[in-house]
């Protein structure tokens, strides 16, 4: 049982994430290949101060919010006077440098030893201590990524990015500011991501760089494609697949690193095929690619 | 002096690496203009097809370099024919053909975790450490053969592109693939051909680089960056301009590993990278940005 | 209306001179014609003004503005409004959505006032009948809410005209507005054009189609190489031996 419940914890801090991704590449249309390194960005933000300056898990969770806020920023705000294809390469960019930094600066992160000991969260005096109280919280995070997501989705901003997606120039024309749509759809899609990595880094208690890298960002993001990008179920249906079937390999009794690999090379031969034959995801209604 | 020789030495080592890496993903890329994130998987398989042949037969290092990098143009000549022709034929979008390379990269480097695992291993048959001064710097014998092999290697094709009917071929497709059909060249083979030679290209690179520094098999993220940055920084559309932006990325990592802790020098190198598009945004060498906005 | 003009504008693209010093007093009043051979510079001319292509010397002013240099979003809320040569529309989603992106000073577009609705639905209700006015106004009112990438060539160039009507502009810029439309297609778009010009908006537009320019143009400007060679009504103008020449040759 608790390990369904884990599952479901970590399903449900994946939609997060992917949700989160879906803002940006799904309805922005930019494709990004670091949201694990936001993810990571805010669990060790969050991990730090709460162990170094012993924070509440909503100051940490602030704190995260704004380190990734800033950084994306750094990310995105060159783009707008550079080429067109130079933010997907900024984001990818980004993670291997995050991950370097994070691996290196001993100093700060204990580098591939990893933070231990990370406090559970107290939430207004509450603390969430059981497994059932976690999948609460995850489940209630879900939902609330989903709900910010889909509202800027339907609002005038969304309709803009919707556009932005098929033409970037042709808004321009329509005297909207096609850099400052990109800048706080990153900017949000950035401060989910770390939203959704302190929550992580408060349930599983110990992180390292491991967890934050190229390959997971490929992971969700694959999610995100997967499942069908801009759509309302995509990233959820994106998750929960990419979750869950591989845990089913664990039954067939392959030892867990194997079926770490196995898993990955799913994922990646899913998304080859889904590239292949249909683009648009599993339940995803838009058009990707021109 | 001797430090400023040393950094020279230094930054010639890692800039023909990265020069020579640039220049394979600029062949792929001026042709097919978009970003091939597979060559990352490329670089860890070609790698590994060595470190397996040299751990079968002992002393065979010259065949077994040879087969590795002859595998990495077979698998990248492979998956353009098997998978991103199809996938063109389709639909040109580089979105599309992007993802498809993050999903064959992910398939494909885990495969690589799964049979040899995930720790570091070493080349073996040629010393790492065993090097020799030069003009008061030291510099070890597989990274003098580095500067060498990749300086060769990128004179080789800068030939090639300019002199052989390939070459010519690969030039026309990459500017306008509609036009160079209708003069009778195949576009696809050309395609195929070019995944070809710039696969085997960061083969060579993959397997200097085991041999000095080992391999594992998340080894061919970085060099991707670095190939990426190189071209960009170097000028998109020019092979020359890729390999001086290697040179140029090279020399700008090993100066700041000089000055700051090593581990700010990616950044660096990054920071580099908005630098140069931020002042000349054509790159180094690259002709001014054409805008086919409107 | 504010006074469009241009004051010795130079682009070169690769080797062509685009424009080779082009001055042009744009009228404040009616609609303008700009005619031309293919690679007159015309297009390059409406894309340097809307601030889609920097020009490499010379200057664009609207009024008092300097628009030479500014961000094309910039220019276009200062009241230029434009359409593409290749007929940009958003295509997967509806006539009705992309009249309403044209809608300026939505708040809903911002993240706070997306976030959190305060006034947003009754704005949305607003611009919602604004554009199906629009709509009605081009003749495409039974067609909001299907996709925009559904429609006939004739009815997207109408669409594109709502569009470009809905930013408020007091300048419209057309590209070849009335080009590749069928027979029954042209002289809707043109009555359309002349109902713009008595509701006191500045047209200018760009046409291979000379006997449409003949027909609605007060002024025409004929652009050759890079150069203006000629600026003045249309039966002055388009009488000239050397403006036909200029086009056969």
């Amino acid at each position: 049982m608790d390990y369904i419940l884990h599952i479901i914890i970590l399903a449900s801090i994946y939609t997060s994430l992917a949700v989160s991704l879906d803002l940006l590449a799904g309805h922005a249309g930019i494709l990004s290949i670091s949201q694990a390194a936001f993810c990571g960005l805010g669990a060790y933000t969050s991990a730090l101060l709460a162990l170094r300056f012993g924070l509440s898990f909503l100051g940490g969770v602030l704190g995260g919010i704004l380190t990734a806020t800033l950084f994306s920023c750094l990310v995105s705000l060159p783009s707008t006077r550079l080429r067109g294809d130079y933010l997907i390469i900024a984001t990818f960019a980004f993670q291997v440098i995050l991950f370097n930094i994070l691996n290196n600066w001993i100093e700060l992160t204990r580098g591939p030893l990893g933070i231990t000991d990370i406090p559970q969260p107290v939430i207004l005096g509450l603390a969430v201590q059981s497994q059932a109280g976690f999948v609460a919280l995850a489940a209630a995070f879900a939902g609330f990524t989903y709900f910010v997501v889909w509202r800027l989705a339907k609002s005038p901003f969304g309709r803009v990015l919707h556009a932005m997606r098929e033409d970037q120039v042709l808004i321009q024309s329509f005297r909207k500011d096609a850099n400052r749509f990109k800048v706080t759809a990153f900017a949000v899609s950035a401060a989910l991501a770390a939203i959704a990595g302190s929550l992580y880094a408060h349930y599983v208690t110990y992180i390292d760089p491991t967890s934050f890298t190229v390959m997971e960002s490929i992971l969700i993001l694959s999610m995100v494609i997967i499942g069908g990008p801009g759509s309302p179920w995509g990233p959820l249906v994106g998750a929960v697949v990419l979750v869950t079937l591989p845990e089913a390999l664990r039954f067939i009794g392959l030892p867990s690193s194997v079926a770490a690999n196995l898993r990955q090379i799913f994922y990646g031969a899913l998304l080859v095929i889904m590239m292949m034959f249909r683009p648009r995801g599993l339940v995803g209604r838009y058009g990707f690619g021109r | 002096m001797a430090t400023i020789v040393q950094l020279v030495l230094n930054s010639l080592v890692a800039g023909t690496g990265y020069g020579l890496l640039a220049v394979s993903f600029a062949v792929v890329y001026n042709v097919t203009h978009f970003y091939n994130f597979l060559q990352a998987a490329v670089y860890t398989i070609a790698a590994y097809i060595a470190f397996t042949l040299l751990t079968v037969m002992s002393g065979g290092a010259p065949l077994a370099i040879l087969c590795a990098v002859l595998g990495a143009g077979l698998l990248g000549g492979l998956m353009e024919l098997c998978v991103y022709t199809r996938i063109r034929a389709r639909t040109g979008s580089p979105d599309i053909l992007l993802l498809t390379s993050l999903g064959l990269l992910v398939a494909l480097q885990n495969c690589v975790s799964l049979v040899f695992g995930d720790e570091v291993k070493m080349l073996a048959g040629w010393n790492p450490r065993e090097g020799f001064s030069f003009l008061g710097g030291r510099i070890t014998g597989i990274q003098a053969t580095t500067v060498v092999v990749c300086f060769v290697l990128y004179a080789a094709v800068a030939w090639g592109l300019r002199h052989t009917s390939f070459g010519k071929a690969l030039r026309a497709v990459g500017s306008d693939a509609t036009l160079a059909t209708s003069c009778g060249v195949n576009s696809a083979q050309i395609i195929v051909g070019a995944s070809f030679v710039g696969s085997a290209l960061v083969g060579m690179v993959a397997v200097l680089a085991a041999y000095d520094t080992g391999l594992q098999p998340t080894m061919g993220f970085n060099a991707l960056l670095m190939g990426i940055v190189g071209m960009i920084v170097g000028g998109i559309g020019t092979i020359t301009g890729a390999f001086v932006g290697g040179l140029a990325i090279g020399f700008v990592q090993q100066a700041s590993a000089w000055l700051l802790p090593s581990k700010w020098q990616d950044a660096i190198v990054f920071l580099t990278l908005m630098l140069v598009l931020l002042l000349r945004p054509q790159g180094i060498l690259g002709s001014a940005v054409r805008r086919r906005d409107v | 209306m504010e006074a469009l003009r241009c004051d010795s504008l130079q682009k070169t693209f690769d080797g062509t001179h685009a424009l080779r010093g082009v001055t042009l007093q744009f009228p404040s009043t009616g609609i303008t014609a700009i005619i031309g051979p293919n690679g007159a510079g015309k297009t390059t001319l409406l894309n340097v003004i809307t601030g889609f292509v920097r020009p490499d010397a010379g200057q664009c002013f609207l009024g008092q503005h300097v628009i030479s240099r500014m961000a094309p979003h910039r220019i276009s809320s200062l009241g230029l409004a434009r359409t593409f040569q290749d007929l940009r529309l958003i295509q997967q989603i509806t006539v009705l959505e992309n009249v309403m992106l044209g809608r300026p000073n939505q708040r809903g577009e911002h993240l706070f006032y997306a976030l959190f609705r305060f006034g947003v639905k009754a704005e949305e209700g607003r611009n919602r009948e604004g554009a199906m006015r629009l709509l009605q106004f081009v003749g495409l009112p039974g067609k909001a809410d299907e996709l925009a990438g559904e429609l006939s060539y004739g009815e997207q160039k109408l669409l594109t005209l709502a569009c470009c009507m809905a930013t408020d502009a007091g300048i419209l810029l057309l590209d070849e507005p009335v080009s590749g439309v069928g027979a029954e297609m042209a002289p809707r778009i043109m009555k359309l054009l002349r109902r713009l010009r008595d509701d006191g908006k500045v047209t200018i537009f760009i046409e291979h189609n000379i006997s449409a320019v003949r027909e609605i143009a007060d002024v025409v400007i004929v652009m050759d190489e890079g150069k203006v060679i000629a600026q003045g009504p249309p039966e002055e103008v388009l009488g000239r031996p050397e403006i036909m020449e200029a086009y056969l040759a």
